[in-house]
């Protein structure tokens, strides 16, 4: 059997032959020399790049400054035709009003204040994924570092009002690494702060002023946020993974205050 | 939230990270690729509507990839004559794409990286392009085809060459044999 085409041999490699020509593809290279080595050759090629290669991410500034902009798109006008006509829209100016400073920061920053007023979305879910988003930089995430409920619980006494259920549920691979304490709906709010995988997840407690919350699952700009209330405390955990991702940390936790209850 | 926003983030969004994995191979900056993908994403946004068919991954990406094109007409008119690498297909491909960097440029701007990052990189940006689609992405060939706008064929051929230039790159850097890449 003559050689088959080379590029026959890498669409054998990379599985795009039908079933009857991969057969007849691998039978000559059972016998050839010359062609196993490039499928060798190549594969290596193939698992290397795979394997090492970066794949670049975005940081999740700028994957929220992203969606900041495409925030003001899409509020700059509802449904822009092009970008002069949006240029021309008060609201446009108004928007790019935090960012018309000069110096990137500013336009970042302006970015990140885009991300919350939507006049018809709740006030505290614009806080929430602000602070969510902001706790992503570097040295704003965690106050109290530790994997001891006995070390975090004992800290938000002496830095906040509200007493939040602490817990690590590493067998249920949602790590406590710590909290903090941040600002939600203009009041102080415990931040207890887990890791689900690559994923930070932070678990927000204020004091429930009986105000309505959103629905239990928001999500907005890429995140998911999911809100309940228990005893005297609001509660809203927000993070980028997916909803039964983070449903199945706030479940844990709803049954933990529940269980703390009837203490 | 709007039906069109929630189909977005429900369909689109999920692809963010591609997106600019692309932007960031084929700009090779950081703010490039950015700026690259702020377009796009709002290209996107606009055109999704119009979408026939296509699935959002691809379709995605080739608005990135012309969003990439696009910035390079601007920032350089004049590009220098195709590097006679990507012959086989220069009539079909942008003139920004093919095969025009300067090797010793590229290896100054190279991140300190892994070699195979830097061996990557060092690659013309059409060849830099299949590889990322293929093996960082994992895109079939014909939806390759529709990132980049070229016959199967030709994704097939560009494919080969550029593995054999990838491994050929590589051996050159760690000055070892045809079979130093593992």
């Amino acid at each position: 059997m003559p050689c088959p085409d080379p590029l026959l041999v890498h669409a054998y490699v990379d599985g795009e032959l039908d079933a009857e020509s991969a057969v007849c593809i691998e039978q000559h290279l059972a016998g050839c020399v010359a062609c196993e080595a490039l499928r060798r050759s190549m594969e290596s090629v193939r698992t290397t790049v795979a394997s090492e290669a970066t794949y670049h991410r975005l940081t999740p500034l700028r994957r929220a400054a992203l969606l900041g902009t495409l925030d003001r798109e899409i509020l700059g006008t509802g449904e822009p035709r092009n970008i002069r006509a949006r240029r021309a829209r008060g609201s446009w100016q108004y928007w790019a009003g935090a960012a018309s400073g000069a110096v990137a920061a500013a336009v970042v920053a302006g970015s990140l204040l885009l991300l919350m007023p939507r006049p018809e979305t709740s006030a505290v879910v614009n806080d929430l994924v602000g602070a969510h988003v902001r706790s992503l930089l570097s040295n704003h995430l965690i106050d109290v570092e530790s994997t001891d409920r006995h070390t975090v619980k004992p800290w938000f006494a002496g830095h906040v009002d509200v007493s939040p259920p602490v817990a690590d549920f590493a067998q249920q691979d949602y790590r406590l690494v710590g909290g903090r304490v941040d600002y939600v709906d203009g009041r102080r709010a415990a931040v207890v702060v887990y890791r689900h995988g690559p994923h930070t997840i932070n678990v927000f407690a204020w004091p429930d002023s009986g105000t309505r919350l959103p629905t239990r699952i928001v999500a907005r700009n890429g995140y998911h946020l999911v809100f309940w209330k228990s005893g005297s405390l609001a509660f809203c955990a927000v993070s980028d993974t997916a909803v039964d991702e983070l449903l199945g940390l706030t479940r844990l936790l709803e049954a933990m205050t529940v269980a703390d209850g009837q203490e | 939230m709007t039906d069109k926003r929630h189909r977005f983030e429900q369909e689109a969004l999920p692809h963010l990270d591609a997106a600019y994995n692309l932007a960031r191979w084929l700009c090779r900056s950081t703010t490039d690729a950015e700026d690259v993908v702020q377009e796009a994403l709002l290209l996107a946004y606009r055109r999704f509507d119009t979408r026939r068919g296509a699935s959002a991954k691809p379709w995605l990406l080739a608005i990135v990839r012309n969003c990439y094109l696009s910035s390079v007409r601007r920032t350089a008119p004049r590009e220098r004559l195709t590097d006679p690498l990507a012959a086989d297909d220069e009539s079909m491909t942008p003139r920004a794409l093919v095969s025009t960097d300067d090797p010793e440029r590229a290896l100054i701007e190279a991140d300190q990286a892994r070699t195979v990052d830097e061996a990557l990189g060092l690659l013309p940006a059409d060849y830099r392009e299949v590889l990322v689609l293929r093996e960082l992405e994992e895109l079939s060939y014909r939806e390759i085809a529709t990132v980049t706008g070229v016959p199967i064929g030709t994704v097939m051929s560009r494919l080969a060459r550029a593995r054999a230039a990838l491994k050929a790159r590589w051996s050159q850097a760690v000055g070892g044999t045809d079979d130093a890449l593992p």
